[in-house]
């Protein structure tokens, strides 16, 4: 018979590979950012000359144009078109008809000096020391290529970070309001997850139609306020009121469909006693981490393309239809206070504690007592 | 069997705090550019602001420039962009932001991490400095912002700001040299406080409030009168008038309120008691809905 490792052996084995998996991610992008050859200094040139035409703070200018080291143009000098210095600084005493550059230097344009373009220093500075820029004056700290970030690629490791960032920050959110929850709605967490699981079909059906109704029920809601005159004092409040309550219903709906997957897959387990109270936080931390690995394997596939993607689509839609589930059982129970049948859940009542239990090392209530095996009821006699 | 099975969920939770540190977004990517140009034969300036998140300071420049820009800017997020157009004087500014994930985890900024429009921790920093002495055109639409605008020694022609969750600050340090032929001040969700105001030197100002709210202080050197012009929607609008200023409101409030001790009313229009006298008045065409107007005399 195969036996099985300790619970806390398989969660290090988990950690351990997911955080090898990220890790390697890490080095792969670090080792593609590793130039395979070395660059030459003319290569360098072209490529900032190249950046610097095309950012979008920047200046065009030709290649040949510069040259390594300290450049100045002297007292009288006049040069025709754009001058630019790579790592030296460029001193201007008489006149530049183009752009002055400076790669890697200051720029400073003395008493008599003109630019009758602009002045751009990359990585350094633009001094005004009594001379003329009749274009504008420029330090750039670096180059800034590119599009914004939300419309550049990822790389693989990029999205795959990203995609991972976003699981585990989710993950951790929804456990903490799941921790609250089981302490402080467990009834209504329970009467949702009996509905869920009376009338799954149902549910969903409610939860389609709960989601397709939220903005024609505010709306219906506003105009109702504005119809009372005295409510439209109340819409702001309204409106505050319902994109909590609605966000609410649907994080609780989730939570209680987190329930009843960790419930199920526990059972299937053979990880759930039948003579102890339902452990809910159990259940719903299983079912929460259920969803929460179906978006890191996703996540972690990332750099696959399309399987990834597949995964990534296969993991929303099965969260979908969990929150539309929840949604709608959360609608159908009223918050949780209406179980299946219109009956009104019984309050929950802490069990009778017997009075003669501290009187005797033997348990006579409650689990262990329960277990025991006790024998028949015997006939008093006299 | 059953068990040793009993907190799988441990498990995952466990490795989602592993692997969190692995997960975190990419570090921020900061730039600076500072671009000037100096004034040379250049007799006016429009200026273009489009700028969504961070710190925008606005304050006269150092001579002989006509403009002065610094942007400090995260390039993972932003691409500051400025243009000077020679032939109509006109400087334009733009910064656009990306906006992230509601919620994503980035250990290396704050842990878990809550963003959303308007997310200004690590926003950019613009500060322009203009001209003194030249003529200004401003147009400044902004985002969510901190944004103060110190026009002491300027010569500003007109001003539109138009505002959407930025907490703006106007201060007029000094007398306006030239007349305003319009002050236009719309702000949304956040507040606004305007100093000095009569320095000015605008014949009508409009004041559009929203959920913030707006605090006026017609403090200043001003003669004659001053037309203001207040819509006020779910926030309120604090106007502190000088002693000697004659003040004539008209007030057409929807469930708002007025709040002026210090004046009268007479025919549905409230006056204070120097209104005949004084030397220098104020006319308040006011609307108030949903929001309160209060008027104090300093």
């Amino acid at each position: 018979m195969p036996t099985r490792r300790p619970v806390y052996t398989r969660a290090a084995i988990l950690a351990a590979a997911l955080a090898v998996a990220t890790s390697v991610t890490s080095i792969a992008a670090q080792a593609k950012r590793t130039p395979a050859r070395a660059v030459s200094v003319g290569d360098s040139i072209a490529a900032v000359v190249d950046s610097l035409s095309r950012d979008p703070n920047g200046v065009a200018i030709e290649r040949s144009v510069v040259q390594q080291g300290a450049r100045t143009v002297s007292a009288g000098e006049t040069v025709t078109g754009s001058i630019a210095s790579w790592h030296g600084p460029l001193d201007v005493r008489g006149t530049v008809t183009g752009n002055a550059v400076a790669l890697g230097g200051d720029i400073v344009v003395h008493t008599g000096g003109t630019v009758r373009g602009d002045a751009v220093a990359l990585g350094g500075h633009v001094q005004l020391d009594g001379g003329t820029v009749q274009g504008e004056m420029r330090s750039l700290s670096a180059l800034t290529v590119g599009p914004l970030a939300k419309t550049v690629p990822r790389t693989p490791a990029q999205a795959t970070k990203r995609s991972l960032s976003l699981a585990v920050g989710w993950y951790l959110v929804l456990a903490v309001i799941g921790l609250f929850a089981a302490l402080f709605a467990r009834g209504n967490l329970e009467t949702i997850a009996e509905r869920i699981r009376d009338d799954f079909s149902r549910s969903f059906l409610y939860g389609v139609a709960g989601q397709i109704a939220l903005l024609p029920a505010l709306v219906v809601a506003i105009v109702a306020l504005c119809i009372t005159v005295i409510g439209i004092l109340l819409i702001p409040f309204a409106i505050v009121g319902f994109v909590l309550g609605g966000a609410g219903a649907l994080a609780l709906g989730f939570l209680a469909m987190s329930y009843v997957t960790g419930e199920a897959a526990m059972r299937w387990r053979g990880a759930v006693s039948a003579y102890t109270p339902p452990p809910v936080v159990q259940f719903l931390m299983v079912g929460l981490s259920l969803y929460f690995v179906l978006w890191m394997v996703g996540g972690l596939l990332s750099w696959a393309g399309w399987l990834g993607a597949v995964l990534r689509l296969v993991a929303a839609m099965v969260t979908w239809v969990a929150v539309t589930v929840g949604f709608g059982a959360t609608l159908a129970s009223r918050g949780g206070t209406r179980a299946p049948g219109g009956r009104v859940p019984p309050p929950q009542v802490p069990p009778p504690v017997s009075d003669a239990s501290w009187q005797t090392p033997t348990p006579v209530s409650g689990v262990a007592a329960a277990r025991r095996p006790t024998p028949p009821p015997r006939s008093i006699r006299r | 069997m059953s068990g040793r099975c009993t907190r799988p969920w441990l498990a995952i939770l466990a490795a989602a705090l592993v692997a969190a540190p692995a997960a975190t977004a990419n570090a921020q990517v900061w730039r600076t550019v500072t671009a000037s140009r100096q004034r040379a034969s250049a007799d006016s300036l429009r200026l273009r602001v489009y700028f969504g998140a961070g710190t925008f300071n606005l304050a006269a420049a150092a001579e002989p420039l006509l403009y002065n820009v610094d942007m400090r800017y995260d390039a993972g997020r932003v691409r500051p962009l400025h243009r000077y157009d020679a032939a109509t004087g006109t400087l334009t500014i733009r910064s656009d932001s990306a906006i992230g994930h509601p919620f994503s985890l980035d250990l290396k900024r704050s842990g878990l991490n809550f963003n959303g429009p308007g997310d200004d921790r690590n926003g950019t920093d613009l500060t322009v400095g203009l001209a003194r002495g030249v003529p200004l055109d401003l147009s400044l639409s902004l985002g969510a912002c901190d944004a103060t605008l110190d026009l002491a020694n300027l010569s500003v022609r007109r001003l539109q700001l138009e505002s959407g969750a930025s907490q703006t600050t106007v201060t007029f340090g000094t007398p306006n040299p030239v007349a305003m032929s319009s002050l236009d001040l719309d702000i949304g969700a956040a507040g606004l406080t305007v100093n000095s105001l009569g320095n000015a030197h605008a014949s009508t100002v409009n004041v559009s409030a929203g959920v913030g709210g707006a605090e006026l202080d017609l403090g200043g050197t001003w003669s004659g009168t001053m037309n203001l012009v207040l819509r006020a929607a779910l926030g309120g609008i604090t106007l502190h008038v000088p002693q000697d200023v004659g003040v004539q409101a008209r007030v057409a409030k929807t469930l708002g309120s007025l709040d002026a001790p210090d004046l009268t009313e007479r025919d549905g229009t409230f006056y204070s008691s120097n209104w005949s006298t004084a030397t220098r008045k104020v006319v308040i065409d006011a609307t108030a809905t949903l929001a309160g107007l209060e008027i104090t005399r300093d």
